[in-house]
């Protein structure tokens, strides 16, 4: 199957190696030479240098022969007009989008971008999978509102408020959740009342925009520091 | 493009999302000719550009907001709003905010300004208007030497 690429970065370029793994033939689109460049030396000769809204780009990539297009730029206006101009023009590709962020996704469905990939969900519908023997998953799934929730990172910093160092401690917003613990050691857990919380641990969390900061806050005082 | 023109009865509402003196200028003549202008920008510096005589008499309106936010954008700002006018330095962005305006927030008419021509076709057949500054200029100057 031949596939077009746009974005050479951190979603696309695993993509593509993924894709050439299994044989597909792919061509990858990114604005940065250099990168191409690096990319064609480890990969053979598969970038197309350039601005992936523009139609001649595209053309250059190939897209009239290409059976699926992925959008995978950092950008979602990016990513729905170059999906968009994909479907006005070479109307027997699919295209398939990154939603970065999850509150686009209506927009993305209304225009009916014929398929398209949220982060937030991918990361938890692989949570669910990976932890899905355990109790704990009920209190994840009953978050309501998938389009206005986020993932996000805290590493717990020197002032932490954490007293006693314990998890059981803190009262987080009712529509935030820990999802995982991962330790200075790197061992990835699953949160518990128990939980010991040392300076450099880092808390991934799901939220909303709403409860952010305040989530940031509980966990970290005021100096919060997200990622 | 010629705006529908306003009538006692119809008080034509036009949204504007700028960062360009050429949106404060496009949004200072509008109010003259009696349009209820409600100017939008990330920028203080572009907000800092409005008339303030406009400002203090009502004419234009002039919130500070990323209106592409949809989870946190004010519903209030777009209520009854009849045009919608995206002039940002960006094509794509225009684009994109149009169809925001239209799809999310039910505003009949939107209007982008585009570079790239690349984009009437795509904006034309998304039912986006579009004004081509490109093209624009390329009238004034062929007219000029006319």
């Amino acid at each position: 199957m031949y596939i077009v690429i746009l974005g050479a970065g951190k979603i696309g370029l695993p993509i593509t190696k993924s894709l050439l793994n299994i044989n597909h033939e792919v061509t990858l689109i990114d604005h940065n030479p250099t990168l191409c460049e690096k990319i064609d030396d480890e990969l053979g000769n598969i970038t197309v240098t350039g601005n992936g809204i523009d139609p001649y780009i595209l053309d250059k990539a190939g897209l009239k022969r290409a059976e699926i297009f992925i959008s995978t730029t950092k950008y979602d206006h990016i990513n729905l007009l170059a999906c968009q101009l994909v479907q006005n023009q070479f109307e027997s590709t699919q295209t398939i989008s990154i939603i970065n962020n999850p509150q686009y996704l209506k927009l993305f469905d209304i225009l009916g971008i014929s398929s398209n990939i949220n982060l937030t969900s991918l990361i938890l519908e692989t949570l669910h999978k990976k932890i899905s023997q355990q109790s704990y998953l009920d209190q994840l799934v009953t978050l309501p509102d998938i389009n206005n929730s986020k993932i996000i990172k805290i590493i717990i910093k020197e002032n932490l408020l954490l007293e006693n160092n314990n998890l059981s401690k803190i009262t987080i917003p009712e529509d935030s959740q820990i999802l995982l613990i991962i330790t200075n050691e790197g061992i990835i857990e699953l949160p518990t009342d128990q939980q010991n919380i040392e300076v450099g641990t880092q808390i991934i969390a799901l939220t909303t925009t709403q409860s952010e900061n305040q989530l940031i806050q509980k966990l970290q005082g005021e100096s919060h520091n997200n990622e | 493009m010629t705006l529908p023109n306003k009538t006692e009865s119809s008080t034509q509402k036009i949204l504007i999302a700028g960062e360009t003196s050429i949106s404060v200028n496009i949004a200072n003549d509008l109010s003259n000719s009696s349009y209820e202008i409600i100017f939008v920008s990330e920028s203080i510096d572009t907000l800092q550009k409005l008339p303030e005589t406009k400002i203090s008499e009502g004419h234009i309106k002039a919130i500070n907001t990323d209106i592409t936010n949809i989870n946190s954008f004010e519903k209030h700002i777009v209520e009854d709003v009849d045009i919608f006018l995206a002039l940002t330095n960006s094509d794509s962005m225009n684009g994109f905010m149009c169809q925001i305006m239209k799809h999310i927030h039910n505003i009949p008419i939107t209007v982008c300004v585009i570079e790239n021509a690349n984009y009437l076709e795509l904006y034309n057949n998304l039912g986006i208007k579009t004004i081509n500054r490109t093209s624009l200029m390329i009238e004034s100057i062929t007219n000029s030497l006319n």
